[in-house]
């Protein structure tokens, strides 16, 4: 019945990996970098599980991983081995993994982990007085600020009804109103808004809604700069260095101001051209965007790159399995690290195979026996954990030996092959439980003679691993003794990579996921992440703050600001200034007296060439005639300034500054038009 | 297709006189947009870059006559418009026509001039005619001005007034050629150019002054928008309220600006005028009728600088942003 079924399993199956193929692949993969252990001069510094292999890569020479020696070799000195994390020596010892290791792929177990506490320090009587007063004064400052927002955004909401409305005249204004819209940017949203426009025969609106687009899609591209005071000619000439785009935007721009200053009219058929030539362009622009992307991502990383990806979360180390997986994938078997939890089986179709150190609950073991029963999946358990009842399988002594060989002679994908594996323990079957199950490996019987005893040393032969079948649709078990046939140092011996290659191929599988103690631990969603973090807590304060920083402010974030002008002082501004520094030393008297004596100098020269001794009446009449002013008020501003002449030790007061004003007037009327 | 024969013959007039002036197109093409706008142009430049050259390949090409006329401060209006002049034989007053009396008037250093002189040009430049003795004469037509001044030297200059100055379509500021043009024109001169002999680099006539006439009503079918005839009264407008502005641009600037606009959308062939046009033509159309401030002139602010500010400020009609 077993040969049967083998004979029909293999001729279903692709035919298997020779191992001289393996081991060429095998060779390949461990000539990769990543596999630093396996590098001449290595400085790896090993754990103790990383040692299982040595005696075993030793009788080979290390040929196919010669860092392996110097991992073998390596002197330990005064490390403590404690201190190397991984003290797990004897894997595959049979012990209940459950216990030492709260197993990632199991949740619950690492929802149970003790959380966090955080203690505040101790503060003093008066610290904490000064604590709680700065909190009421940093929420009674919010609370303050969210009101004088909201009152002034009641009164930015009221009509503008001291805003009288723009007169057409007034372009200047107008401008500034226009300013305040909102202009749309986004090229895709201004094409779809022609095309609502287009549809409601506003073929005007539509061409500048299409143009808007091309411009906007140029400026994205960083080829011009849109602003209200450019016209097309500085458009296009921007562009003076994209020949082929300058004549093709030059069309577009010809073709959309006919429409806006010339005759022709705005029509269907003319925004179709002008929406087909700015497709073009604007299409190219986002397909040559797409297609660098998409090149980008061709060059940096081949398909076969991509799939090793799916293996960054295995070890690289001698005890990892991910250089299991790279040969998995070289020989076209799909092999990746599963992150998802196991609850999420129904998306799995392939095989899985459980690493070492993962502990299941029973509930999961139930789930996954399910699986293989129920959807006809291939479980591989390499866990040197506890095993389920339901599979009558229990762990038994090995004995000193390493070689393995095919239970079943005949069969094609595994006798032959030179398959080693350290000293371990073995499986035992309890036939009733498990009548389905059939050995696949075994270590076979040896007599050797010890020559330091002088006696014969038998060992029986030995189950190392078994397969077993649940359901009808073809759903298998394979059990191994130990974890140690799926280890990146295992491929270093034998043919080993072949029988695992060759596990899947008999069966034809395509697809495999490996678990080990991180599966699980990844969130499924950002939310979940957020969770799992314990971050909820700080992202509520952050969006706390983002909320009262809007509330407060009243702007949206990322809305566009017209950078601060920066401009030079005014002649005036200038003059305002020495005012002012003149008025902070109490010299506005001193001013005044000395723009007094100025003035009438001036006016004097203007209206009495070489008579200034006349005395101020005669100029008062000049004055008075050329400007039109009665004699007194202009004999009555000439004495006050007169007056200011004579020293004095006033401050000054606002009447100085009208005379001066006066006098200002004065020379102004009196001096030769401009 | 009147303003594509326009382009056509804007084409083969700039191109050859594009021969003879080197590193000059853009003052060539003002210059020809002004004539063809029906305006007069005064080109601020320091001597030697080619002014008087430029005036009379104009001559040539547009087959038009050409007088010079070199502005002096002795120079009277009676050498610049002409007068009566008693002639014993005939026993009367016999009218001698001035220079001014021709198609294409060079007025070289024309601040060099009284005012007075100065003034002699303002009806000949308004109303192509000349009054003299209560007897107006009409001045030939086409009838053009270039007009031409040293920005550098003050001393014995007389400012244009105001009134001249905005009787100019356009001002236009001459450099320094770049150096490569300046090779080129020593190699000219090194293979015979002599540039008091046209002839002998061949340069044709393109057009007769009754062509040119022609081609002057053409600009009239050019189509002006209503947010063109907006943006100009715009630019115009901010000339008026800048605060480094003493004294805005009159509303002729408006028309001028609007006129020479349209020469300059037909001679590329557009029967509609676009805003780069105003645009384009704003500086030197606008920047002599800007009178500044005192205290923006003492901060060193000058006119192209208020008026490029403005076109930077006034809103493009029909833009996307």
């Amino acid at each position: 019945m077993t040969a049967t079924l083998i004979l029909l399993a293999a001729l279903l199956a692709g035919p298997p990996i020779n191992s001289s193929d393996a081991e060429r692949s095998t060779q390949e993969v461990l000539d990769q970098k990543r596999y630093y252990f396996c590098e001449a001069d290595t400085e790896y510094i090993p754990g103790p599980s990383d040692l299982r292999w040595c005696e075993l890569a030793q009788a080979e020479d290390y040929r196919r991983c010669p860092g392996y020696r110097e991992v073998c070799n390596f002197e330990f000195g005064d490390l403590d081995l404690d201190d190397l994390g991984d003290l797990e020596f004897g894997a595959g010892d049979g012990k209940d993994g459950e216990t030492k290791r709260q197993g990632r792929a199991n949740r619950g177990a690492r929802k149970q982990r003790d959380p966090v506490e955080i203690e505040l320090p101790n503060l003093g009587g008066f610290a904490k007085v000064l604590m709680w007063l700065l909190l009421g004064i940093a929420v009674v400052a919010i609370a303050y600020a969210i009101y004088k927002n909201l009152v002034r955004g009641r009164l930015d909401d009221d009509p503008p009804a001291e805003e009288l409305p723009p007169d057409p005249g007034d372009s200047l204004l107008a401008a500034k109103l226009a300013a305040r819209k909102l202009v749309e940017t986004d090229v895709q949203r201004l094409l779809a808004r022609a095309e609502a426009a287009a549809a409601k025969g506003d073929h005007d609106g539509a061409i500048a809604d299409a143009y808007a687009a091309l411009l906007r899609r140029l400026e994205g591209d960083s080829l011009i700069t849109v602003d209200p005071w450019k016209t097309n000619g500085e458009h296009l000439a921007a562009l003076r260095n994209k020949a082929a785009l300058l004549d093709e935007v030059r069309t577009i721009i010809r073709e959309v101001e006919q429409v806006q200053f010339g005759s022709a009219a705005a029509d269907g058929p003319r925004y179709q051209s002008v929406r087909r030539q700015v497709l073009a362009i604007v299409m190219r622009a986002t397909l040559a965007l797409g297609l660098a992307l998409g090149l980008g991502s061709q060059l940096a990383c081949d398909p076969n790159q991509e799939s090793i990806k799916a293996l960054a979360g295995l070890d690289n180390g001698p005890s990892g399995a991910r250089a299991v997986g790279e040969l998995l994938i070289r020989h076209d078997i799909r092999a990746s690290h599963r992150m998802a939890e196991l609850e999420q089986l129904a998306q799995t179709d392939g095989a899985i195979v459980l690493l070492k150190g993962v502990a299941l609950s029973s509930d999961e073991w139930k789930l996954l026996l399910d699986w293989v029963e129920r959807d006809g999946g291939t479980l591989v358990i390499a866990t040197g954990g506890s095993l389920p009842d339901q599979l009558g399988l229990q762990y038994v002594p090995g004995e000193g030996r390493t070689i393995l060989v095919a239970a079943n002679t005949y069969d094609w994908f595994y006798s032959g092959l030179n398959l080693q594996a350290p000293t371990s323990w073995g499986l035992e079957t309890q036939t009733r439980v498990a009548p389905n199950t059939d050995d696949l490996l075994v270590r076979p019987r040896v007599d050797e003679y010890d020559p330091q005893t002088s006696t014969w040393i038998n060992y029986e032969s030995q189950v190392y691993a078994v397969e077993q079948r649940l359901g009808d649709d073809e759903g298998r078990v394979v059990v191994f003794a130990s974890p140690d046939l799926w280890t990146n140092a295992s491929l270093a011996v034998g043919d080993n990579g072949a029988l695992l290659v060759n596990l899947f191929r008999s069966h034809d599988i395509t697809e495999v996921e490996f678990v080990d103690d991180f599966t699980g631990s990844g969130a499924d969603n950002p939310l979940e992440s957020v969770r799992d973090s314990k971050l909820w807590a700080v992202f509520l304060q952050i969006l706390i703050l983002l909320g009262l920083l809007y509330a407060a402010v009243g702007i949206p974030f990322a809305r566009l600001r017209d950078p601060l002008q920066t401009r030079r002082r005014s002649f005036v501004e200038h003059v305002e200034t020495l005012g002012q520094r003149y008025a902070q030393n109490r010299a506005a008297r001193h001013v005044a007296a000395l723009y007094s004596a100025w003035a009438l100098d001036r006016m004097r020269e203007r209206l009495q060439p070489g008579g200034a001794t006349q005395g101020l009446f005669p100029l008062a009449q000049a004055i008075a005639a050329r400007t039109g002013r009665s004699e007194g008020h202009v004999m009555q501003l000439l004495v006050q300034a007169n007056d200011l002449r004579e020293p004095s030790s006033g401050r000054g007061t606002p009447a100085d500054l009208q005379l001066m004003r006066e006098l200002s007037t004065l020379l102004a009327e009196t001096g030769s038009a401009r | 297709m009147s303003v594509q024969v326009f382009a056509q013959a804007f084409a083969a007039i700039r191109a050859e006189v594009n021969r003879v002036l080197l590193g000059q197109a853009d003052v060539v093409d003002q210059v020809l947009l002004a004539i063809f706008a029906r305006g007069h142009v005064l080109i601020e430049g320091v001597p030697g870059l080619g002014k008087t050259l430029l005036v009379r390949a104009l001559g040539r090409v547009l087959g038009c006559e050409f007088k010079r006329i070199q502005f002096t401060p002795d120079l009277m209006p009676s050498d610049v418009t002409g007068g009566n002049v008693f002639d014993p034989k005939a026993n009367a007053f016999q009218f001698n026509p001035g220079p001014v009396f021709t198609q294409l008037l060079l007025a070289d250093e024309i601040n060099r001039a009284p005012a007075k002189t100065q003034s002699s040009l303002l009806e000949a430049m308004q109303d192509r005619s000349v009054t003299i003795d209560g007897v107006t004469r009409f001045l030939p037509a086409p009838f053009f001005t270039i007009a031409t001044q040293n920005p550098i030297e003050s001393q014995g200059t007389y400012p244009l007034p105001e009134a001249q100055l905005d009787r100019f379509l356009m001002k236009i500021e001459v450099g320094h050629p770049h150096r490569e043009v300046e090779k080129a024109i020593l190699r000219n001169y090194v293979t015979g150019f002599d540039p008091s002999d046209l002839d002998t680099i061949g340069l044709r006539q393109i057009a007769t002054h009754e062509q040119i006439l022609g081609l002057q009503q053409m600009i009239r079918v050019v189509r002006t928008d209503e947010a063109i005839l907006e943006y100009i009264t715009d630019l115009v407008g901010r000339t008026r309220v800048h605060r480094s502005v003493y004294l805005g641009a009159s509303p002729r600037a408006s028309i001028s600006l609007l006129t020479a606009g349209r020469a300059r959308a037909a001679s590329e062939g557009r029967d509609f005028l676009i805003p780069d046009d105003i645009k384009m033509l704003a500086p030197a159309v606008l920047r002599h009728r800007v009178i500044l401030h005192p205290d923006a002139e003492i901060e060193g602010v000058s006119a192209d600088d208020v008026v490029g500010q403005i076109l930077k400020e006034a809103p493009v009609p029909r833009t996307a942003a």
